[in-house]
Order: C-alpha cells, then structure tokens, then sequence
C-alpha cells in the first residue's frame, strides 16, 4: 500500500477510534459509579445522528443542532435512571440477579430501535457533514489527501475527551462521582447526594453518546441498526482499559479503531470482526484488560 | 437419634412420572388428533425452543450468569448440522448430533471467559460473540449463503409426506421432555445446591470444596449445547435457513421467554416458551412494532413481575391456602442403608500425630498495609487454639489466608503435614478444612437444611443420583439424614426448611457451623463464631464447640469475647497490628501485660499534659 | 448538640442497639467504649443515617431527626469519620480535604482555600504530603486527613470510629490532642473507641455491649484499666 494509503487508513481509524473513545467513556463514567451500564448506549447514539440528521438536512445551524440533540439524550439518559434502572433498586429480589439492568436497558434499546424505523424507515441514509460544505471536502497535508471532515471530527472528539477529563478530575462534581465509585455510604457522609450523582453519569453517559452521534452522521451511513455495532465496540474498547482507567480506554479505542480500519482494508467482508475476536483472546489472557489494574484480593 | 423422622419436603416420584408419560401420550397424539399443520408446526417449536430457554434459565437462574450471545451457539447448531447434512450429504442423525457437538464446543471457547473473568466480562464477551456469529453467517457467504440461506436442508420426516411432521414432532418433544426431565433432576439435586451458592455465595462455595470457575464454565458450555439443540431441530423444521434468523433479537426472545415463565423454576422454561410464542404469532401481523412489544415486555417483566409467570402462579396459590404442601411432611427415612451418625463429626485419623495445621512465616499486605507480619502459629490435633487481638489486627485476614480466599505473600500453610500454600480455597476444603464467617455466609435462596447439605459429600455418581431421583421420594436419604441430624443436634430440626432470612441471627450461626461440621473437617476455621449472640446463644456455641473438639476435630477460632476463649481454649494466640504478640495458655496470655496494653492501649498513648499535646 | 433517648436499630432481619440513651453537649468530648461487635460502629451509623432506626428518636441541633439522608445530616453539621479513614485513594490530600466542604451549600473557593490552610495549620505533615495521593499516605497519615477532612465540613457535632485503629502511639498523640483542642472551642466530640486512651482527654464515657449501654460515668472514673478490661471483655 502507498503512504498516502497509509495515511488515510491510520486517518479514519484514528476518527473511529475517537469516537469509540467517546461511546466508551460513557459506559465506563456509569460502570465507575455505579457498576451498571447502558446496553443501549450504540441505539442512544443512533437516535442521535438521526435527529441530528434531520434538523441539518432541514437548514438548521450546526451549533443549535448540537444543542438540541444534547438536549433530548440528556433527557433520555435521566429517563433510563429513572425508569430502567432506579427501579430495580427497589426490587431487591434475587431473581434476576445482579443482572436485571442489562435486560432492561436492552428493553429500552430494542423500543428505540424499533421508534427509529417506525419514524425514520429502514433504510441507509447520509446524514450532511457538520464542518465542511460537502463530504469530499479534501485537503492536501505532506502531499497527501484527507478529509477535512474527518480531521475536524477527531479534533472535536479529542475536545470533548479533554473536556471530559477536566470534569471528573478537575470540578467537584467529577470529584463526587469518583468518590462515589469509591464507596458510596463515604461518599453520603461527605455530603454528597448519591442518588443524584448516580442520574449525572447516566446523563453524561447520554450526552457523550449524543455527541458520538453527532459526529459520526457524516462519516458511516445512518441506519436503525447501526446501534448494536456501537455498542458492542464501544463495549470491547472500555473492558481494554479494564472498565477502570479512562485513559486505557483512550488508549484502547485508538488502537481498535486503527487496527479496524487496516484489517478492512485488508480483508473488507470480516476486517471488522478480527479487532473484535482479539479483544476477545485478550480477555481471556488478561482478565483485567490491557490496562486495568488487576485486581487484587477482594478486601 | 436413629429413629427420628426426618422432615422431607413434598415429593411424589410416581406422580412425576405419572405426568411425564402423560406427557409424552400428548406428544405422541398430538400430530395424530391435530390436523391443521400449522399448530403442528408451533407444537414442534415450542419444543426445541423450550430446550434452548431450559438451558438459559439454568444459566441465568441458577448459576447466575447472563449471556447475551445464545444466538450464536444456535447458529452453530443450525448451520452446523445444514451444511453437513446439505452440502456434505451427511445422514441427518449424524449431522445433527455433529451440529449439537459445535455449538458446545463454541461454547466452551466462549466459557473461557468464563474462566477467568467476573460477570460482566463474561455478559460484553457474549455479546461480542453473538454479534460476532451474526455477521459472519450474514457475511460468509460461500459458506453460509447469506441471507439467501441454505437450501435442500433434508427435513427430518424420514422421507413421508404425511407423517413427517408427527415424526419432527416426536423426536423434539422426546429431546424436550428428556431435557425437561433433566432439568427437574438439577433442580433436586445437588447441582441445585451449588449452583445457587456458586450464584449467590461465591466465597461460602469456595471454601466449602466447590471449583467454582470451573463449574461456571461447565454450566455455560451446557446452555450453549442446548442452544444448539434448538438449532439443529430449527434447521430440519423447515428444510430452508437465512442469516435473517440469527440476530440479537433471538437471544432476547430466547431472554424474554426465560424470564417471563419464572427464572430459576423448572417450568418456567416451558411456560415461558409458550407465552413468548404466543406473542410471536400474535404480533406477527405487526411486525413493524415487533420491536417496541419486545422491548416494553422485557421492561415490564423485569421492573413489574421478575418473578414471572411461575411466582404469580405461587403468590395466587399461596393465597388460595395451597402453599402448605412445602412445608414438611415427616417421613421416616430409616429405611436408609447408613448406619445413623453421631451428631458430631468424628474425622477418620489423619492427622498423622504432628500438628493438624502449621502457619510458617505468613505475610499479607494489600494496599500498601502489611496485615500480617511473619505469623507462625502450630496447631495441635483435637485442640481449640483461639486468636485473638484488637480490632484491625489481622485475625479474619489469616483466616482468609489460611482458608485459601486470599493468597500469601510468603510463607506457608501446612495441612497435616501437606503444604497447601499453593492449593486454591475449594482443594484445601477437601482436604479437610472447614471454615465459617464473620459476617455469614449462607446461601439466602437455599433452605437451611439445603445449605447444611452443601457441605455434605456426597458418595454417589450422578447416573445413580439420577435414578434414585427418578424412582424414589427417598433418592437424598442419606445427605439429608446427616444434615437433619446436625440441625437436630442443634435444636434447629423444626427450622430446617425455613430460609435463612427467616432465622434470628444466633440461629443463623448455628446453622452455619452445621454447614461446616457437615465437610467432617480435620480442622474448622471459626471466624467470630459468637459476635453479635446474647450470652444465652454464646453459650450454646461454646458448648457445641467444646463437642465437636471432644469429637476429634480441631479447632482454630477468631474471636474477642475474652470469657468465652477462656473457657473453651487450650491454647491462644495474640495478633497486633499483624503480629504474634504472644501465645500460651489461656491464663497466661490473659495476664501477659502486652496483650492488655494491646487490648486498652498503654500509658504513652495518653495525653497527660499540654505540654505533651503541643508537640 | 445530639441527644439519643431509647434508640434501636438493625440491618435486615437483625436488631443490634437496644434502647441507647446518650447525650453529647457543645464543648464535651464523649467517648463509647466497647469490644467489638458490641455495636459502637452501628451507633455512629445510625446517628449519621445510614442506618434505619426503629425505635427512640434522635435529636440534633434542637432538630428531631425524621427519616433525615445521610447526606443531609453531613450537610447541617452532623459529621461522621468512619472507621478505616475511608481516604478516597485516588484523590491527592488537597483533593481530599476540599471534597470535604465542597459539597455544603454556599461555599466559595476562598472560603474553602482558607479552611483548607486552617487543617494545614492544624496537622503540618498534610501541607508536605499535598499532592499526594490518598492511597500512599501512611496510617496515621490517613487518620490526620480524616479528621481534618471532617473539620473541613465545619462540623457541629463531630463523631469519630475507631481513630486510634492501627495508630503509632506518636500519631495518636496528635490527634486526640486536636480533637481535646476542638472539644475546648466548643465542638461537640463523640468517639467510639476500643482501647482507652482516649479516656484521657474525654469528659465522659459509655461503656457499649451487646447492643446496649451498660455503663456511663465521668472519663476520670474510668481510667482503671484493669477493671475496665474486665467489664468489656466479659
């Protein structure tokens, strides 16, 4: 392969890459504090590009479509606590174990899978590029053609991991949930609202899917299905950081989403699954992912 | 104590198999009275499907595990056993047992995870896997045609027209039903019993000899060959497959129907499988919201009813007055060829004469704490040696060292003799060492007498286990006389079918040491066997303590109640800030002015003067 | 500040305070003594709500306590340090301080800053140990921040588990000379202790077993060790 080849690939994958960072991050802000995530979180993200699909192709500026869109996840991230997950608290009944919540949020998946076909169809769609007047908008860097689109997207994605990283190290409310995740009756003597806290990182867990969402319209085709995929990276990526370390998943991510895009290019009917199939073997080696802490005896 | 009746819950084997040859009268008419072909079709479906949840719910309901790839094993069934029969032209009763063997092989590679991870790597390696399967059948297409499928897949009517579906349907509802049958056996036997600790309780099935990873990855290869039963049934009902078929939404229908029957019954498979096919048909016409039905089932059930259909059945029954039949109905058991027991355990002699357990140079640290510090303790044969010390100073975490919960830094454990420092918690267990916990661990869904007879080893192979079941309401006699015998000992006999959560804590202990004493250990760990107990329970447990020492077991105990370890010890241990601090007689160590210190702290802890507090 | 008249209290199924009777005036320093599973840390956590009660009532601050969360009490005064120092290990020793007084309703970042100097002031080895993280402070270390993490939160009544847990005598002589130091400006102090050298500073003391008090006299009284011993041990 040429090294403008080259390039392009390490380019793209690098983009996806970012935004299974950014799909992960919210997996692993909830499973932080809460070791419960949303299985829906590829269909929040779904949901996402197809509103933002729609209010772009209906003239509306780029940065209210932002707003919108973050609106409305949000919302549905409060609602998922609410409804889906809050609940089961109650409950308390052993039945289903410690994973009723995986069932409930895949419920809440499959109804907005099938909200999505009922108002959008079924079929593939191209959703308008966010930063540039057409989708073969190309640049020339070192002689070799990229996408500006793409370039755009992995800076917008790397702002929002950045900013991501500023709350939960550097504000008191990212400080509260990692005192949450630490133990959640210190944390209450410490005066923070637990259970407010536990709808703040379904929320943001919501927002980071919106803007994954967002981003990623432009770049693949929208489709009802396109959820599980998502969620299913997004998944593998965050059990690389060993649901533990934000910056494994970081890491992770772009790792996966390069070694996706050359294994494509290679092998274009599977390339997708081998990352996959590797994570897998990964996990049975090395139980804590490749950058989690392994963990010790359980005090 | 050989006579006494022992409690056994209601069971009526003839009844059972009463019902099952009605069943299979159903299934054999059912074909023959019924013309219309499509119920036929259903019937057959709701046989192999029921296989498939029977597995899942043993899955999920017993074992406590979630698997969100049932899916792909079924494919694996399915295209498995196509391809030979189709492309290869293998006999299909070759094929399908072929199909069957690829689906558990799959899933033992998937169980791997299993292995060696908690639950929810397992769930997110399912999925992947499920996700996984579903694109390579859509994708490969030379091998599996896509979504064009497979065609010419031979059906399983040995070559009639007219009968074939009959012939389709009896050979699934046998697997069904031999399958059904099974999975009522699991459920009264044993397995039941560890899979609910193993689900529940995964320290208490550790040390009380279970290899839990290991029982975890032979459940999850089972489900999955059940997946590929359905499979390869799926594959010859209607001589066509597609990759349409192999997607998410099966798994979670396949979810939904073991979850709405009632998760962790043994009909709740069956009930389910129809109620979810049920809805198949009746929202078949809408299919476009098929989707969102699902979706809002799975919500409702979970959030408004886990219990499934099988609990609103029980709750309705319950209220109706015919919840009497679990209680006990005594039956004289001693037609049971064991002599009756001791109430005590007296362990054959292997202890060999030197010291029943050596502790060499332990050290522990974790978080940057060293708990214990070089601790070396020997403990003599059908001694009580007693550990004591101040909160924080390292008892329950050699307790856990010992037991093999946590694994030493350095040094060695030594079990009659045998080093064990590298053994895993459940081989030191059947090696002969006991333990129970400070904060108890029973098992909440088990009844007290069937979490008794966790700890009872049983003698017998699973075929003959199996056949006892079948024919007798007497199949557990034996574990179940020991068990009872050990509550009896214990004035619990009466409790014995009640759930721990029903017990007051003393009873709750009680029972706990009964689990233990069950094993016939060389040696008990007794973490804090009296915390939280008024002097009267205290009481009792020394003096079963002292018994069971008199019977021949050692007995090392953690505890903090001074009058009691006094009583009851031969020999103590003192741990501060994790070391041995001092060790003799009871007396000795009561006056030995460093244990007080250690215990009230000493006189330059105190702050006498301002001077002293400006420092 | 607090007073408990015949309060009980149990996790699940199990009832372990029977009928506590205590009381902690501003200015006192109060210590409840016991061996262990005598139920000294079920106490602080049903006065700090994490623990339902089911008997009795709790007065605060001239506030009955209805059913109040845990982190409302934190919130209005009521600060509990739990047994083990709970230092959030990922957090350095600024962070842990701050996230003490950030989460009360209307304090500024100067306000906070000038409490964290106080607590500098109060135990130097956290201003040297700052950026730290919690999990590699030493023992005494990790008690040090506790107690000025619960400071930070400027407590009305300030309870305390089991401080002296895996303390070198050195370390605890710092701390129970702040804490006599705070009781003087009129802080309500209430300490759960197995080891009695806290005796040293208290005013009064409890005696806790079984779930139930079973002795309470002015500290000076107390401070016979060998009868002391006795009476919790049996």
């Amino acid at each position: 392969m040429s090294t403008a080849n080259f390039i392009q690939l390490a380019l793209s994958g690098f983009t996806m890459g970012a935004l299974y960072a950014l799909t992960a991050k919210g997996l692993f802000i909830a499973h932080l504090a809460t070791t419960r995530m949303n299985f829906g979180q590829g269909e929040f993200l779904m949901i996402a590009a197809y509103l933002s699909m729609t209010l772009l192709l209906a003239g509306v500026p780029v940065v209210l479509v932002a707003v919108l869109v973050i609106g409305v996840l949000a919302l549905m991230g409060w609602g998922l606590e609410r409804l889906a997950l809050r609940p089961l608290d109650r409950l308390k009944s052993l039945v289903g174990g410690q994973y009723s919540w995986v069932l409930t949020t895949m419920g809440v998946a499959l109804i907005m899978q099938n909200v999505a076909t009922l108002v959008w169809g079924k079929s593939a769609q191209y959703s308008p590029p966010l930063f540039s007047a057409s989708r073969d908008n190309v640049i020339k860097i070192m002689g070799v053609g990229v996408f500006v689109e793409e370039l755009l997207v992995i800076a917008a994605a790397f702002l929002v991991v950045g900013l991501f990283y500023v709350f939960l190290f550097l504000t008191r409310h990212g400080r509260a949930i990692r005192a949450v995740a630490f133990n959640r009756e210190t944390a209450a003597l410490l005066g923070i609202d637990v259970t407010r806290s536990t709808v703040l990182v379904f929320v943001i867990a919501s927002v980071l899917a919106a803007i994954s969402g967002i981003l990623v319209g432009p770049i693949v085709t929208v489709q009802p299905h396109m959820g599980l995929v998502f969620t299913v990276k997004a998944l593998a990526v965050a059990s690389l950081g060993g649901f533990a370390n934000p910056l494994g998943v970081l890491a992770g991510a772009i790792i996966f989403g390069m070694a996706e895009s050359f294994s494509n290019y290679f092998n274009s009917a599977f390339g997708d699954l081998y990352p996959l199939l590797v994570v897998l073997a990964l996990l049975v080696v090395k139980p804590s992912g490749l950058f989690g802490e392994a963990k010790a005896d359980v005090r | 104590m050989s006579a006494e009746p022992v409690p056994l819950p209601y069971r009526r084997p003839l009844l059972r198999s009463v019902l099952f040859l009605l069943a299979a009268v159903v299934i054999v008419a059912f074909p023959l009275v019924v013309t219309n072909k499509f119920h036929i079709h259903l019937a057959q479906t709701l046989c192999y499907t029921a296989v498939a949840v029977i597995g899942l719910n043993i899955l999920l309901g017993l074992s406590g595990q979630m698997s969100l790839g049932q899916a792909g094993f079924y494919a694996a069934g399915a295209y498995g056993s196509a391809l030979l029969s189709a492309r290869l032209g293998w006999p299909i009763g070759y094929s399908m047992l072929a199909g069957v063997a690829i689906a558990g092989l799959l899933g033992a590679v998937v169980g791997l995870v299993a292995l060696r991870t908690r639950g929810i790597y397992l769930t997110m390696a399912t999925l992947a896997f499920g996700f996984i399967a579903e694109i390579t059948v859509q994708r490969w297409t030379d091998l599996t045609g896509g979504t064009m499928g497979v065609l010419g897949i031979p059906s399983l009517d040995f070559g009639s027209r007219k009968m074939g579906g009959a012939f389709f349907m009896w050979i699934a509802g046998a697997v069904y039903l031999t399958v059904q049958i099974l999975s009522d056996y699991v459920f009264s036997s044993r397995y039941y019993r560890v899979l609910l600790a193993i689900k529940e309780n995964e320290s208490a099935a550790r040390t009380t000899g279970f290899n839990v990873p290991v029982w975890r990855t032979a459940v999850f290869a089972l489900s999955a060959v059940a997946a590929g039963i359905a499979g390869v049934f799926f594959t010859h009902q209607s001589a066509y497959i597609n990759s349409d078929a192999f997607t998410l939404n099966l798994t979670l229908s396949l979810l939904v129907a073991t979850v709405i029957g009632g998760l962790g019954t043994s009909y709740g498979p069956l009930i389910g499988t129809i109620i979810t096919l049920a809805i198949a048909e009746f929202i078949a016409s809408l299919y476009d919201i098929s989707l969102l039905v699902y979706g809002s089932i799975l919500l409702v059930v979970l959030l408004l009813v886990p219990e499934g259909a099988i609990g609103i059945m029980r709750r309705i029954g319950a209220i109706a007055g015919l919840g009497a039949r679990r209680l006990t109905t005594p039956q004289d058991i001693s037609g049971s060829s064991m002599p009756p027991t001791a109430a005590t355990a007296v362990p054959p002699a292997r202890t060999g004469g030197g010291p029943v357990l050596e502790i060499k140079g332990l050290s522990k640290s974790y978080s940057g704490v060293k708990a214990l510090r070089d601790i070396s303790i020997s403990v003599a044969p059908g001694t009580v040696h007693a550990l004591i010390g101040p909160n924080g100073a390292g008892k329950s975490t050699l307790i856990n060292c010992v037991s093999g919960l946590y694994s030493a830094d350095s040094g060695c454990v030594k079990l009659c003799g045998r080093d064990v420092t590298v053994e895993p918690a459940h081989v030191r267990a059947r090696l002969g060492m006991a333990r129970t916990f400070q904060n108890l661990q029973l098992v909440p869904s088990l009844t007290v007498i069937e979490n008794v007879m966790l700890g009872v080893r049983s003698q017998r192979s699973w075929p003959r286990d199996f056949i006892a079941w079948l024919v007798s309401a007497q199949y557990d006699a034996v574990e179940r006389r020991r068990a009872y015998e050990l509550l009896a000992a214990f004035n619990l006999g009466h409790l014995s079918e009640a759930r721990p959560a029903d017990l007051p804590y003393g009873h709750r202990k009680l029972a706990e040491l009964a689990r233990a004493m069950a094993e016939e250990p060389v040696v008990m760990l007794l973490d804090e066997p009296i915390a939280g107990l008024n002097d009267a329970e205290a009481h009792e447990i020394a003096e079963v303590i002292g018994t069971i020492r008199n019977g021949g077991t050692t007995i090392l105990l953690v505890e903090h109640n001074m009058e009691f370890v006094m009583r009851l010890s031969d020999r103590v241990s003192v741990l501060d800030y994790g070391e041995n601090i001092s060790e003799g007689t009871p007396e000795e160590v009561q006056r030995d002015p460093r244990v007080v210190a250690a215990y009230l702290g000493t006189a330059a802890d105190a702050v006498s003067t301002p001077a002293q507090a400006a420092q | 500040m607090i007073r408990l008249e015949k309060v009980s209290s149990g996790i699940g199924s199990i009832d372990i305070l029977h009928d506590i009777d205590l009381a902690v005036a501003p200015g006192e320093l109060v210590v409840v003594l016991g061996a262990n599973g005598a139920g000294k840390t079920t106490l602080l956590r049903t006065i700090s709500g994490l623990v339902e009660i089911r008997g009795g009532s709790i007065e605060f601050d001239g506030k009955t306590n209805k059913g109040a969360k845990a982190h409302e009490l934190a919130r209005s005064g009521l600060v509990h340090v739990p047994q083990g120092r709970q230092i959030i290990p990922a957090l350095t020793v600024e962070e842990n301080l701050a996230i003490g007084a950030e989460h009360l309703s209307g304090l500024g970042r100067d306000e906070i800053a000038r409490r964290i100097d106080v607590e500098y002031e109060r135990f130097p080895v956290l201003k040297t140990r700052r950026q730290i993280l919690g999990g590699s402070l030493s023992g005494g270390e990790q008690q040090m921040l506790a107690v000025s993490r619960g400071l930070m939160m400027a407590p009305k009544l300030l309870m305390l588990d089991e401080p002296s847990l895996g303390l070198a005598p050195q370390a605890l002589h710092r701390i129970l000379a702040a804490l006599g130091q705070l009781a003087r400006t009129g802080m309500a102090v209430l300490m759960v202790e197995q080891k009695t050298s806290a005796l040293q500073i208290a005013d009064r003391a409890y005696v806790l077993k079984n779930g139930a008090i079973v002795h309470h006299a002015p500290a000076a009284d107390l401070r016979d060790d060998a009868d002391l011993f006795r009476h919790y041990m049996n």
